[in-house]
């Protein structure tokens, strides 16, 4: 299994995986920090019903950010 | 004298503003709008090959995404929260399809992308979907278990020809069946159970219906197949009409994971 994307059709992530690494990065470092300062924001306003979407959310994002981070390093 | 911001947001949270207002509807459609525009970015990148477009797609999806939250974080009456729930996990489940690496095999790619939202929707069941039955229908899921997935596979099966779609060049490795047909119970989870039924509140249920529709043919974007985001949307209307009937997640993901099954077995025998 190589990492760093061979098959030029599925999923676009390849296109990612293959070209601009860091701007990928950026925005989903910047979408991670977006997530957890409106949960900054709820939490300081003692919470709502919205608070319970914020979770999932980071999670999908975070796991996005670590595997592409992991794939840079090990393809590296 | 002035009240606080936070003394505000406290009443106005007690209250809740109303969600017949137009704010939240309109709100919703831009955000349902921006997740398709994301999708479809994603198709345009697969024809043209030009990265910025799919670049382009993700900060659209990641706008999408915030303001999902702030709509189901403002103190907007309970049926605009949970729109915004839903739009949320759904713009960040496109956001990952875009931004997981690929490993190299199309299928390892699926499996890592629906392992994900798999164990999300496991984690996380009882925020992102309904999956309790309510009101189950007796008679719909004698049909519905038995006929319709074998139909829907034969009438997939024949529109592409029985031939093998470009997207899924090379053998169809067995573990797939069972990766598929997890994936098919967790996408009617998410777009049924989550989309659809927290979506019903707001917009009614046809419109409801449509969305739902829509996000699960716009998640097909991922497999770079026009024929397949045109299935996925008659499967998904038709899928629609059964949840509005059962109100049924256990009944609707079953069908969709035999209906995954029967036509990758097609795939494998002919």
């Amino acid at each position: 299994m190589s990492v760093g994307g061979v098959v030029p059709m599925f999923l676009p992530p390849l296109a990612f995986s293959q070209t601009s690494p860091v701007e990928v990065l950026t925005l989903l470092i910047v979408t991670l920090l977006g997530i957890l300062l409106i949960r900054e924001a709820l939490r300081s306003l003692a919470g709502g019903v919205g608070r319970r979407a914020v979770t999932p959310s980071l999670f999908c994002i975070a796991v996005a950010t670590i595997v592409l981070l992991l794939a840079r390093i090990i393809s590296l | 004298m002035r009240k606080g911001l936070l003394i505000r947001y406290r009443e106005l949270r007690e209250k809740g503003i109303a969600a017949g207002s137009k704010v939240p509807r309109v709100l919703v459609f831009a955000i349902l709008l921006a997740i398709l525009v994301g999708d479809v970015s994603v198709v345009a990148y697969v024809v043209a090959g030009e990265l910025w477009i799919v670049l382009l797609g993700t900060i659209v999806l990641i706008c999408a995404l915030l303001f999902s939250l702030v709509l189901a974080s403002f103190p907007f009456e309970k049926a605009v929260s949970r729109a915004g729930e839903a739009l949320a996990f759904v713009s960040s489940i496109n956001i990952l399809g875009i931004a997981l690496p690929s490993f190299g095999d199309q299928f390892v790619n699926f499996a890592a992308f629906s392992v994900v939202c798999l164990s999300t929707l496991v984690l996380w069941q009882d925020r992102l979907a309904e999956v309790k039955p309510k009101g189950t229908r007796r008679g719909y899921l004698a049909i519905a278990l038995t006929v319709l997935p074998l139909a829907l596979a034969m009438n997939e099966f024949a529109i592409h020809g029985g031939v093998i779609p470009a997207p899924f060049l090379g053998e169809i490795p067995v573990w797939f069946f069972f990766v598929a047909c997890l994936f098919g119970f967790s996408e009617e989870a998410i777009f049924r159970g989550g989309v659809q039924r927290n979506l019903m509140g707001l917009l009614g249920w046809k419109f409801s219906l449509l969305a739902g529709g829509l996000l699960d043919a716009g998640l097909m974007a991922f497999w770079g197949s026009g024929y397949l985001i045109l299935l996925t949307f008659g499967i998904a209307i038709v899928m629609g009409f059964i949840f509005e009937k059962t109100r049924s997640v256990p009944i609707c993901g079953s069908i969709r994971a035999m209906q995954a099954f029967w036509l990758i077995l097609m795939f494998y025998l002919f």
